[in-house]
């Protein structure tokens, strides 16, 4: 609301075109987790920092995704091997995980690192 | 054909939506109040219910797990769950934080499926992306919708059919019917009317004498015409509107007229900043359950005072005020128009008027340097401290585990996953 509301400025116009942060990092489903730990540290995600995905997404093979493995949650690579899903860690001093039973919570979308 | 949402355990399920480690586990809420707000499905089944102190709670179930009220993560799962809803229909209507109707009506075509395709869909759609559940009633009115949610409680999807109302309403006791009170069933069971079924089956005439307008409502609503109205959110204001939620609620008729009256100051604040002032004034009170009651009132004329506002305000509150306890106020300034030159009504002393003038023009001045509330009225001294009391143990996680940049006033909009990841 403005009270002395002249003429539109054209640069107003251009910018009809831009999404806000809020719009390009929220989705309708996003939820975002505190990282504590360096299991994925080479795909460039690491403690402290702020890691938003998308609950309820189906995962592809290759997704970064949100896992609960009885009762243990971890954020590791989806891949699917011979037809099963496999949990893949991006650091060396982690194991890769074959799931019995496997519930994806939801897929990376960003990482935030805020200094 | 309507539909009800009604998340189940609400509160309680959304704690264990955002801590995974909860699942499973008996976990009430209300640990601020010491009695149980919410009790998880775990926790019902042995033996808690809403209400209860938590003293009595912890002897019925020593594993209890009790957690203070996030209400900030809990608005932001209602808005989500009503957002959901909006994707299938733009008809809804937000009874309260975990309760909403929506009109299907008119879906089925477009979505080629049936009614209760269309809510399992929501269903899911809520369950995946929130990780709660809810349940669904369909029925061709609001007050059998009521019913079928609750003979699906929880989790499921309770349809009553037009032509199979009757078998619906055979077991349900008069007194378990939506907006029956007390009082009227306590009438209705003089009268020999036990079930929801026997006052359905009652010719009109016979109900018409019994009860008032709302009793008549909800037979009809039993029979299957819609007499409750849909309320749908107003969406657009030209307004200023401000609201607070203080924690923990309050009883004080006083405080919460204190906070009230604090609303309006901001607003008039904020209006004065535009040199805009209200021709008509909404406010309302919310309940702890999250229900609100607003009234709305005309202005003599155009103004940003508190002062010229406060005895108009006073009578609306008295109106709506009743008992109980109540967690937020809130107040919109309408009808907004510029502010001078004040046109003073016929029997109004001008001089009068140009003083508040002047007096608000050197408050404002006075916040400029002081900060913002330096100068306010004399019934908003009660609100003007603390917004929050909280005691040790009863702050919501959320508030504690900020992420840079949040402070303990402001927080990012989307729920945060409370787990340690391995």
């Amino acid at each position: 609301m403005s009270p002395n509301a002249g003429w539109p400025s054209p640069a107003e116009e251009e910018l009809l075109d831009t999404i806000s942060f809020d719009e390009w990092l929220i989705e309708s489903s996003t939820f975002m987790v505190k990282i504590q730990n360096d299991a994925m540290q080479n795909a460039g995600i690491f403690s402290d920092d702020i890691v938003i995905f998308r609950r309820g997404q189906k995962p592809k093979s290759g997704d970064i995704v949100i896992a609960d493995v009885d009762g243990e949650w971890m954020m590791r690579y989806y891949q699917i091997e011979d037809g099963r899903p496999v949990l893949y860690p991006a650091n060396g001093h982690y194991e890769a995980v074959r799931p019995e039973e496997l519930i994806v919570i939801g897929v990376i979308r960003s990482v935030i690192r805020k200094y | 054909m309507l539909l009800h949402v009604d998340g189940d355990s609400f509160f309680a399920s959304i704690e264990q939506s955002v801590k995974p480690y909860l699942k499973g586990k008996p976990v009430v809420t209300g640990k601020e109040r010491n009695i149980v707000a919410a009790a998880s499905i775990e926790a019902k089944k042995r033996g808690v219910t809403r209400g209860v102190t938590l003293w009595d709670a912890k002897k019925m179930v020593p594993d209890l797990v009790v957690l203070p009220t996030d209400y900030e993560t809990v608005s932001l799962f209602s808005k989500r769950m009503y957002d959901i809803v909006r994707r299938y229909t733009p008809v809804v209507e937000e009874y309260s934080v975990d309760e909403a109707f929506a009109d299907l009506s008119g879906l089925r075509r477009y979505f080629h499926s049936s009614y209760k395709a269309i809510a399992a869909k929501i269903q899911n759609d809520i369950h995946a992306e929130l990780g709660i559940t809810v349940t669904l009633g369909i029925a061709p009115t609001k007050t059998l919708c009521k019913i079928a949610t609750d003979k699906g409680k929880p989790a499921g999807l309770v349809f009553i059919h037009r032509s199979k109302i009757d078998e619906a309403l055979l077991d349900v006791d008069i007194e378990d019917v939506w907006n029956i009170g007390p009082a009227t069933s306590a009438l209705l069971r003089k009268y020999g009317i036990r079930t929801a079924l026997q006052f359905k089956q009652k010719p009109e005439e016979y109900i018409r004498k019994l009860l008032t307008k709302p009793g008549i409502h909800t037979w009809q609503e039993l029979n299957g015409i819609q007499a409750i109205e849909f309320a749908e959110e107003k969406t657009s204001y030209k307004s200023i509107g401000k609201s607070k939620t203080f924690t923990p609620p309050s009883n004080d008729k006083e405080f919460v007229f204190a906070q009230l009256i604090k609303n309006i100051e901001n607003a008039c604040m904020k209006a004065r900043r535009y040199h805009q002032g209200a021709k008509s004034i909404v406010i309302y009170v919310r309940t702890k359950e999250f229900r609100s009651l607003g009234i709305e009132g005309a202005v003599e004329r155009v103004t940003a005072y508190p002062n010229e506002l406060i005895d108009a305000v006073r009578t609306m509150f008295e109106h709506i005020w009743k008992p109980g306890y109540y967690r937020a106020t809130g107040v919109f300034l309408s009808n907004l128009q510029p502010l001078n030159p004040i046109q003073p009504t016929l029997f109004e002393n001008p001089a009068k008027l140009i003083r508040y003038t002047k007096l608000y023009g050197a408050i404002d001045e006075l916040r400029e340097h002081y900060g913002k509330h330096a100068v306010h009225l004399g019934t908003s001294l009660h609100a003007q401290k603390i917004q929050h009391l909280y005691s040790r143990g009863d702050i919501p996680v959320r508030r504690e585990t900020l992420v840079k940049g949040e402070t303990k006033r402001k927080r990012l909009p989307i729920p945060m996953l409370q787990v340690r990841l391995r």
